[in-house]
Parts: structure tokens; sequence; C-alpha cells
């Protein structure tokens, strides 16, 4: 009996198994997927509650602020930037145009009309992944709130252009950083320039080279005009449009070590920038209005004189 | 960021899917692989082809034209869009009621609350179609409704909301089989926002 008893045992006890991992996957799996997105998802109710500030106008511990020398174009809108490492970790900058951040990186970028209005925040999670947020802030300033996932497009907002405003969408949000060479677009070696220096002396950075401390990477150009037209684009263009960006052979991406390049066909560039044709515009989103000063520099650079118009 | 397309324009593109796809893929010579960026089989080129004739793409991305029997695909331009030489005068101006929407005799163009809008060169053409696009430039399209997934949004009567839930497999065989196809030059123009 025992000899033929036995398997019959072993096979009840594998069966008596697979029904327990089945019971067990019916709740677990699904719960296992929920907590793993969870994390894309819940983001903290209230900006107060990112961390950014200890007190009221005190910035917390660890937080740097930060200007790129090249702003990107969002209305009119006035920007202040911070950012923080988690403690004792750095930016491996081998990579000198695509930085590459420690998990649990945060930064935060304030819009203002006027007075603060939106505040965006992303933050990287373990496993390379970004996740990002949109605040808005309350009309009387004691905080502001998370802006749902699908965003709040032209939402009525005194002081904004048109009295409208958008916040962006989660997938908005995707669509300018998540195909850049480095998710982070304000903070890079271009963007900082002279102000890189510091940042190494805070022990932000490794791998970075030591030239940068005498001399910091600077716009590539052959002129104080060139070098503001290329940043321009690089800021407003070269998240999308660098060697591994969109299949269009339009190179707007600077490179710290490489030269600026060949001519740019300026009538193509200039159509798309001096437009607001949703359909045509450049950059396609985050902006309804035109760039004065913008489109002003890019004529001065890209026109000869002879043909340039009045803006 | 970009208006939205209003909602009867996007009740329009779910009901142009409710559509039966009205052409048949014609006879053809089987279709070939090209070179890709990674290796595609003859038989996702087939199943693409076979998702691409199942779902109407022929209907708005090849032009129409008149033949013996009535309209008809004009297999000349095989999924090239809206021919750049055609160019369209102002839609008609509709009176207040129930209709919404203008095409033209070709299928390519349609006016309406969204503007005007051109159907697209799929041809693997490097300057005027998808011969630059990788598989993931054309499922982040489709996935997102933007271009490439971080341009302007697709627009009517292009149904992104039917084939945003195709699977992977299926968009990356549709892509392989769009890239098979002979490439056509053919600029179609920008779209026109509403007044």
């Amino acid at each position: 009996m025992l000899p033929s008893h036995r398997p019959h045992c072993s096979r009840d006890g594998r069966h008596a198994v697979a029904g327990a991992v089945a019971r067990w996957a019916r709740w677990a799996v699904p719960l296992l997927i929920a907590l793993s997105t969870i994390s894309v998802i819940a983001q903290p109710a209230r900006l107060s509650q990112t961390g950014l500030w200890q007190a009221p106008g005190q910035l917390a511990d660890g937080v740097h602020a930060f200007a790129p020398q090249h702003a990107l174009w969002s209305d009119g809108a006035s920007k202040r930037r911070w950012i923080r490492l988690p403690r004792g970790s750095r930016i491996d900058a081998r990579q000198v145009d695509a930085w590459r951040f420690p998990v649990g990186t945060e930064l935060w970028k304030e819009f203002g009309h006027g007075s603060a209005v939106e505040t965006r925040y992303m933050r990287l999670l373990p496993g390379g992944r970004w996740v990002f947020a949109s605040y808005r802030w309350r009309a009387d300033g004691s905080d502001a709130d998370l802006v749902p996932a699908a965003g709040q497009a032209r939402a009525p907002l005194a002081g904004a252009p048109g009295g409208r405003y958008d916040f962006p969408s989660h997938a908005d949000c995707i669509a300018c950083h998540g195909g850049a060479r480095s998710p982070v677009l304000g903070f890079a070696a271009l963007q900082l320039g002279p102000s890189l220096p510091a940042y190494m002396r805070a022990g932000l950075l490794r791998n970075a080279p030591e030239r940068w401390l005498r001399e910091p990477p600077s716009m590539p150009g052959r002129s104080e005009l060139e070098r503001a037209a290329r940043g321009y684009l690089h800021a407003n263009c070269a998240h999308c449009h660098h060697e591994s960006g969109v299949p269009n052979p339009l190179r707007l991406a600077q490179n710290v070590a490489a030269p600026p390049g060949g001519a740019l066909p300026a009538a193509e560039i200039l159509r798309r920038v001096a437009t607001r044709n949703p359909y045509l515009q450049m950059p396609p989103l985050a902006t309804r209005q035109l760039d004065p000063e913008g489109l002003a520099l890019l004529r001065a650079w890209l026109l000869p004189p002879t043909t340039q118009e009045s803006p | 960021m970009n208006p939205r397309p209003s909602r009867p324009a996007t009740a329009l593109a779910l009901a142009l899917l409710m559509l039966p796809a009205a052409t048949p893929l014609p006879a053809q010579a089987e279709p070939q692989a090209r070179k890709p960026a990674r290796k595609v089989t003859q038989a996702e080129i087939l199943r693409g082809r076979y998702l691409v004739s199942t779902s109407g793409c022929m209907d708005c991305h090849t032009p129409f034209k008149m033949g013996p029997k009535g309209a008809e695909p004009d297999l000349s331009r095989l999924y090239s869009g809206h021919p750049q030489e055609l160019k369209m005068p102002e839609p008609p101006a509709l009176p207040e009621g129930p209709w919404l929407v203008v095409s033209s005799a070709t299928n390519t163009a349609w006016a309406g609350p969204w503007g005007v809008s051109f159907t697209a060169n799929l041809t693997p053409d490097p300057e005027t179609g998808l011969g630059r696009w990788s598989e993931a430039d054309f499922i982040a399209t489709i996935r997102t409704g933007r271009h490439l997934g971080r341009g302007r949004e697709i627009l009517p009567p292009m149904p992104i909301p039917v084939y945003s839930q195709l699977k992977d497999s299926d968009l990356k065989a549709i892509f392989a089989y769009l890239q098979s196809i002979p490439p056509i030059r053919n600029k179609v123009p920008d779209p026109i926002p509403a007044r």
C-alpha cells in the first residue's frame, strides 16, 4: 500500500500547493500590481508635503536653487527652480551632455504671473522611473494643491495671459521630459555654465571634468549673438531635437565638447517658432503666446540684415 | 498646450470606426521587408497587411478617384495621403443644424470643428512619409495621439481612441507592413486650425 499511497499523497500535496498558489495569486498579483503603480499615482496632495520648505519661506536642508542660462519660454511666466539630492549622493556627470541623477533626486519649478501660480515637481524612483506632478497655488498663497493627472487646460486664472492657464497633464510632462537626453532639462552642464563650479564645490557632482572648475562649459558660438540664439534653441527645442530625438534631421541640441554645427533651416525654424497655430507651432505644447524677445533674437541671428522683418 | 479636439470631433472619429471598411485591400505585389532597426519577419508584415486592410486605413490614407464603377482607391498613390497638388478651397460653411463635417472627394481632406485636416503619407518616403520614423515613434504616436508622441495632436477623423488600444505586437506589425510598401514622395499640407 505504501508505495502506491505515496505518489497519491504527493500528487495531492502538489495539487494543494498549486491551489494555494493560485488562491494567493488571485489577490496578491493584483495587489502587487496596484502597489507598483501607487508609486506613480500617489503624489503628495499638497506641495508643502513634498518637503521643499522647512518653514514658510525657508527652504529645507539640502535644497539648492538654480537657474539655467537659457530659459524655456513659458508665456512670460517668472520662474524659480530648486533641486535636492538624497543625502550623500551625487550626480554622475560622466556623460557630459546627459547627466545621470541618483535615485531620490527631486526638482521643483515654480511659475508665476505676479504671484506663484504653479509649481511642478519631479522625482526619480528606484528603477530609474521619473514621476511628475503639478501643484496649483491657492489664491491666498498658503500652499498649492495637486493637479489631477489629466491636467487642467485653459483654467481661469487671474494674472495669466488672457486670464487662462494650462496646468500640464502627466502625459504633457512626459512629452517633453520623456524623450530628452536627460529628463532633467535645466540642471545640466551647458545650462548651468558659470554657476557650475559652485555646484561642483558643493559636492553635487562626480566624474565631472576638473577643468570645469576653471573653465565651465559655455554655449558654443562665434559671437555673443550666436551663443544667445543657439542657447535659446537649446532651451526651447533640444529636448526633442537632439541626436537620438525626433526623426527629423534638424538638430538644435548643443553639446559641451562638439562644435556648434552648420547652417540651420532659418525659414522653417522661424515659420514654426513665429506662429501659435496649434498645429504648426514650436514648441508644440506648453505655450500659447509668442515670445517677442526670443523671436527678435532668432531673426537677428538667422536672417541676413536685409531680410529682417520687424517682429 | 494645444486645444483638444472637440467632443463632436471625437464622436465623429468613433462613428467613422463604426462604418465597415469600405475598401478591401487590393491585390498587389507581395510586400517585402526593408532594412528595419530590428529583424522583421515576413509573417509580421503579412499580419500588418491584414490589420491595415481590416481597420479602414485605406479609406482615408489612399486618395479616391473615379473609376468605371464609381469611386475607388487610387492604388498608384497607395497610403500616400492627401495629394500635394490638390489644393483645397475654403470648406463650405455648413448651415445651422445637425451636419458637422465635410470631406473631399478624395476622402483625404476633412473639415470640421477642429479646422481642416489632411490624411498623412504613411509610405516609407524619408522626406514626406514615415521613412525616418522608428517603430517606437509609430507606437508612441498611436498610443498618445500626439505626433511622434510629443508633438501636435493627431486630428480627426483619425480614430486614435480605437487604434490606441491595439497591442504593441499589432502596432509593430502594422508599422512593418507600412515600411514594406513602395515609398511615394507626397508632401501633405499642414492642417489648418478652426477660425
